[in-house]
């Protein structure tokens, strides 16, 4: 599989390891009531769809770098790379508004 | 016209018995040169069987070369291009490949027909394990294993191109030369020895001139064009995702030439043009099986390319195509005759036709039609499609990957002029300019669809898994119906030539029998790799001792030179213990190195555990995020003991992390967990806590690292730290650290932390000087008869102290597990805190760690006994929890242990049966503290 | 000045091989520079002052005062300095100030040099990027035969491999088993 890094361009996927769904940039917090509930379904529950997937790789062998890959399941396709920094500067901006 | 050098002879053995061919055969053409008419006996039911084709389709000659311990089964006599000294041997059979004792199997037949064992063998009970199983397994597979280690090398390597064009028949060479042209980066390859595709078997004219001229041609400009690369006799096996194609390399099969015998490429490509030709399939009638049958095209082959005349040939054909090849007898197919019975075991000697008429023949050549090459189309899931004007399957060009492009004959286009045409049309489409077509023959298919001759004896489809079209049949009236199933009842398809032969006649035979069509029948599904690709392959040059890499510590000459025995953590070589003259054995040494270092003064290297740099403004503050206890608020000149926990409330790692500055901390990590808990924190700084000001970076190999601990550590320390640096209690204290020089001006930190429980520091210099160090503290350590203490002492020494470490931190364990529960900050959040609060793990009845000493003084305690009170019956039910380390302490004279207990917190004094079902050691033991040497801590502070 | 012997990692290697030649050079050092948070002005200004040059792009390595400088991650370099000198970071972080924080990295890297008039033949055995179509002056951390190496391409004939301390023997034993497959 090839991971076109947006700053480093297309590298081999050996270079990289794998987390798992996007869904982990989004950290509860832990003075909300239900802290424990978010918690739980933050650590455990994943929706596992055969389609288009936000997911989390680590560039391991390359520059460090954690990106979010959007990769279609079925197809491997995969259609969008992100720095993942950059995914939760913005989701950290939109939460102040 | 053929390809053979006369002037260069080679000599071979097959079966014992001597050969010779040319530059230029492969095995098969020079044993059929050579009259050898059986090359081996059949799968199931060992019949005499000769060669059938000239390429990878060839399913009957498999041979196993080289001899003894290197013997390599299963390679197609077609396609071993032959070499000076090689010897082969036929497979398959018990006596002489000519007289084989199982041969008794095909009289047995009718109970050997597909799926017979999942109705057979099974009474009485007690005759599988002590009959039937050894038989069948004597009897099974084809080929034995060389059951030394492979004596051949091999490498791997990556390419990278605008274009892969795979195959170099008349399609793939025009392209290529177009392409080449236009200057792109092209990768031309080939399975074969030489390039040139079907040209080489045929005696089409191009330009006018023979078709071999025009391939040298093509050849030598493509050799000089400067972004070309050609690569021979390699197959491409598989299409992964993302323009990755696997490719396998044959240099040599000679045993012991230089270099490596076979190459994985792996190749990346922005386009791929398959151009992969089509293989002859064949027709099923009874008794087709026999040696001298043979592919049309094949006799063609060995004809033109080998020139070998076959005489007094029979051709049985459907097609235009199969009436290139030169016979004595013509049935046509088309004129509604067809063979019904094939004569002469050992050989063909006549066939009968459905005429009645009875003709002699050696040879029969039979020709059922083409079948696309479209296998590298399917590795991504697609499926062909059904063409019935052609009578085969054809790549789907609406579900063909948009990189992958398809011409020649692996489209269906069966003329040389349409492989060119097709060639000019793909360079275009590519953005290329094209030369004119060469002008050659463009004769049309005329194809009559017929697949099988109905009849009461057995007609062979798929002739390596000895598969006939009963067999099919048979599938269908027990139930098995779909091609899937059909496919693993019989196992149609399913040898080491995956059905190339025989895939495309089983469906239609399943068809016909099903009373569908051949689309309705559908496909398998093709799967990498096309042909087999050896193990060694795969692993290139990481074999042996290159398997993974191996990290040495800067003290390792010394180690090695001080008698160091060395164990494997990972990828580390770290020393386990120093052997000294008289010492009988490694708890001698390891004795020895506690005891001398808890009573004078003891260096152990400790640079393999991790150590990262945390810089920044929110140095502190991340570190809060990430560590159970506060870190904001430590002092600089000053560690701490810090526990990291998953996000699932587990211990994860534990280490102690020193503040050298305001914004620069120094965390270290057990060695297993360095890569593991960067990582983590990597994860937490990008992903969770973007604007935090922090970075970080491993610092594992620029630091040499040594512990010094015992009563004389801080005496010998100050043989070493140079005079402007206080290092006494007062000045640096437990938990002290800073920045120093040592022996006159190098560089060097210095903590002041203890695993051992004895006073201690750890020492580090940039690792350049971590040698040199080593020597001279050793040397400034005689005067208190210093030693150096690897890591069987270091735990010996921990689990002396209670101190957790990798058998305590499994992964299962929690803070509270660990007797950390108090050390977990109530002010503030960090990883893993609030799943750490789920009941499950903090229920009274939790395990948490405790000491174990033996009842009776002598007894032996060992790792991973399971603790049962006393009067319960020793059973899962009534586990109390298990024993994580074990050590004789040197210093108690008692062997001690560390271990989780349900409510071991309450449970002390209390006596149980440590029972260990593995090493058979049953002992009871009695609940302590952990902290078996200095509880209070006292050695620490001095 | 240190009464102790430092010593390199493969203790000065060099290999010939007909058209190959490896060499593992003396490293000067290795400064790992990390631009602080909000603090790029700051720190690109630094930067031009002490290296004469902006600082590199990603994939890049240039040639600045003292030696070389190569981007490692986002918002991280490394520093290739000719001269010895094991205070490097302390005094590039007195340089930079607030805008950036110094690592010393130089010992835990090994460096080898490789010269050949046909380096490809190595390189594509265990380097899986594309080197030939890599521009001089390309940079990048990948993985070689299992092991983190940094590739540096000087020229169309000269290339500089580091690879971590603790296993540049491994590494080497691994390049040097590639030559001779090569040569063979």
């Amino acid at each position: 599989m090839i991971i076109n890094h947006p700053l480093l361009g297309p590298r081999d996927s050996s270079e990289f390891s794998y987390l798992g769904d996007a869904a982990l940039l989004n950290r509860p917090s832990a003075k909300s009531e239900t802290a424990t509930d978010d918690f739980y379904r933050y650590q455990y529950l994943r929706d596992n769809p055969p389609g288009e997937h936000r997911e989390l790789w680590y560039h391991e062998h390359g520059d460090r770098s954690w990106l979010v890959i959007t990769r279609n399941m079925t197809t491997h396709a995969i259609t969008k790379v992100e720095l993942a920094r950059d995914v939760k500067r913005a989701m950290i901006e939109a939460s102040k508004s | 016209m053929s390809l053979i050098d006369i002037n260069n002879p080679l000599n071979f053995t097959f079966d014992g018995k001597a050969h010779s061919g040319f530059e230029g055969d492969t095995l098969a053409s020079a044993l059929l040169r050579s009259g050898v008419r059986i090359v081996g006996r059949s799968f199931k039911y060992h019949r005499p069987r000769g060669i059938m084709g000239a390429g990878a389709e060839e399913p009957n000659a498999l041979v196993e070369i080289h001899e003894g311990n290197v013997c390599e089964p299963n390679r197609r006599a077609t396609t071993i291009k032959l070499f000076e000294g090689l010897t082969a041997k036929s497979q398959n059979h018990m006596g002489s490949v000519n007289f084989d004792f199982l041969a008794i199997n095909d009289i047995l037949h009718p109970f050997l027909a597909a799926g017979f064992y999942y109705k057979t063998f099974m009474w009485p009970k007690a005759f599988w394990e002590k009959l039937y199983e050894p038989i069948i397994r004597c009897a099974a597979g084809l080929g034995k294993l060389a059951l030394t280690p492979d004596p051949d090398s091999y490498d791997k390597g990556f390419l990278h191109c605008e274009f892969l064009i795979i195959g170099a028949g008349p399609s793939g060479l025009l392209t290529a030369l177009n392409l080449g042209r236009a200057g792109k980066q092209v990768i031309l390859v080939d399975e074969d020895f030489h390039m040139g595709g079907r040209i080489l078997s045929e005696n089409y004219e191009i330009n006018s001139d023979g078709g071999i001229k025009w391939v040298t041609e093509a050849l030598n400009e493509l050799e000089n064009l400067p972004t070309v690369r050609l690569l021979l006799r390699t197959t491409i096996y598989g299409v992964f995702d993302h323009g990755i194609y696997g490719g396998l390399e044959t240099r040599t099969d000679k045993i012991g030439a230089p270099g490596p015998r076979q190459i994985l490429w792996k190749i990346n490509a922005k386009h791929a043009v398959l151009a992969a030709g089509a293989t002859e399939r064949p027709i099923a009638f009874a008794n087709n099986d026999r040696p001298g049958v043979m592919l049309a095209s094949a006799v063609r082959s060995y004809k033109n390319r080998f020139g070998i005349d076959l005489k007094n040939t029979a051709l049985l054909t459907n097609n235009d195509n199969g009436m290139l090849t030169e016979a004595n007898h013509i049935i046509d197919i088309r004129n509604g005759h067809h063979i019904t019975d094939v004569n002469g075991r050992k050989g063909v000697t006549s066939v009968t036709l459905n005429t009645g008429e009875k003709l002699k023949a050696d040879y029969v050549a039979i020709s059922g039609g083409w079948n696309p090459n479209v296998h590298l189309t399917c590795h991504k899931r697609a499926r062909p499609i059904w063409n019935d004007t052609l009578s085969c399957f054809v790549p789907d060009g609406n579900t063909l990957s948009s990189d992958m492009s398809v011409i020649g004959a692996a489209k269906g286009t069966f003329s040389t002029h349409g492989a060119f045409r097709d060639a000019n049309k793909v360079s275009e489409k590519l953005g290329c300019k094209t030369i004119p077509l060469p002008k050659t023959e463009d004769r049309p298919i005329d194809v009559k669809a017929f697949w099988h001759v109905k009849g009461t004896k057995r007609a062979w489809v798929d002739f390596q898994n000895d598969v006939t079209a009963k067999d099919i049949i048979l599938a269908h009236q027990e139930g098995f119906s779909s091609v899937e199933h059909v496919k693993r009842y019989t196992t149609l398809g399913m040898a080491t030539d995956q059905g190339k032969t025989s895939n495309v006649v089983g469906l239609a035979v399943l068809a016909e029998a099903t009373n569908q069509t051949i689309p309705q029948t559908g496909t398998t599904i093709f799967r990498p790799p096309y042909t087999p690709v050896p193990i060694g392959a795969f692993a290139g040059s990481h074999r042996g001792q290159h398997f993974k890499q191996i990290r040495l510590t800067p003290s390792h000459k010394y180690a090695s030179e001080n008698n160091a025995t060395f164990v494997e953590t990972g990828y580390w070589k770290r020393a386990q213990w120093f052997s000294r003259a008289g010492e009988q054995g490694w708890r001698d040494s390891v004795d020895r190195e506690v005891i001398m270092t808890r009573k004078s003064v003891g260096i152990c290297d400790v640079t393999t555990l991790g150590k990262i740099d945390v810089q920044g403004r929110d140095a502190g503050k991340f570190l809060n995020k990430v560590y159970v206890n506060t870190f904001s608020t430590l002092k600089v000149g000053k560690c701490r003991y810090g526990l990291m926990l998953r996000e699932d409330g587990i211990a994860m790692d534990d280490g102690t992390t020193a503040r050298l500055s305001d914004t620069h901390f120094v965390m270290t990590t057990t060695t297993a967990k360095a890569g593991p808990v960067f990582k983590h924190l990597e994860f937490a700084r990008q992903c969770l806590y973007p604007n935090m000001d922090v970075h970080l970076i491993s610092t594992t190999d620029q630091w040499a690292q040594f512990s010094i601990a015992g009563p004389n550590a801080r005496k010998l320390l100050q043989k070493i730290v140079d005079p402007d640096f206080d290092i006494s209690n007062e000045a640096f204290p437990y938990m002290a650290c800073g920045e120093l020089t040592v022996c006159g001006g190098t560089r060097a930190r210095l903590f002041r932390l203890s695993f051992s429980g004895e006073l201690a520091y750890e020492i580090s210099v940039p690792a350049r000087y971590g040698d040199a160090l080593i020597r001279e503290m050793m040397s400034q350590g005689e005067e208190f008869d210093a030693i150096m203490y690897g890591t069987e002492a270091l735990g010996v020494m921990r689990i002396e102290k209670g101190h957790a470490a990798g058998n305590e931190l499994n992964g299962t364990t929690t803070a509270t597990a660990l007797g950390l529960g108090g050390f977990v900050s109530k002010k503030k959040d960090c990883i893993g805190k609030v799943l750490s609060r789920r009941e499950g793990l903090i229920s009274d009845d939790s395990m948490t760690m405790v000491g174990f000493l033996p009842v009776k003084q002598g007894d032996k305690l060992t790792n991973g006994a399971h603790f049962i009170s006393k009067g319960e019956t020793a059973k899962a039910l009534n586990d109390q929890g298990y024993m994580s380390s074990v050590a004789w302490s040197p210093t108690l004279e008692t062997y001690i242990g560390l271990g989780f207990l349900k409510n071991g917190k309450n449970r002390k004094d209390e006596v149980l049966s440590a029972v260990d079902f593995v090493r058979h050691n049953h002992v009871d033991v009695k609940v302590v503290s952990p902290h078996f040497v200095d509880p209070k801590g006292e050695r620490l502070r001095v | 000045m240190s009464n102790l012997e430092p010593t390199l990692p493969l203790e000065g290697f060099t290999g010939d091989w007909p058209d190959f030649s490896l060499v593992e050079n003396f490293l000067g050092e290795l400064v790992s520079l990390a631009v602080a948070q909000d603090e790029e002005i700051a720190f690109n200004k630094a930067f031009k002052k002490t290296f004469g040059k902006t600082p590199p792009k990603p994939s890049e390595i240039i040639a600045v005062k003292g030696g070389y400088a190569m981007w490692s991650s986002i918002g991280q370099y490394f520093i290739l300095l000719d001269e010895p000198n094991i205070e490097a970071d302390r005094e590039l972080a007195s340089k930079f100030g607030n805008s950036a924080y110094t690592t010393l990295q130089s010992d835990g890297w090994t460096s080898l040099d490789l010269k050949s008039k046909k380096p490809y033949d190595i390189l594509e055995r265990f380097i899986p990027l594309d080197l030939r179509a890599a521009q001089i002056g390309f940079a990048a951390r990948t993985m070689a035969h299992h092991i983190a190496v940094v590739i540096i391409k000087f020229s169309e004939t000269e290339f500089r491999l580091m690879t971590p301390r603790s296993s540049a023997k491994s590494f080497l034993d691994g390049l040097t088993h590639t030559i001779e497959n090569v040569i063979a």
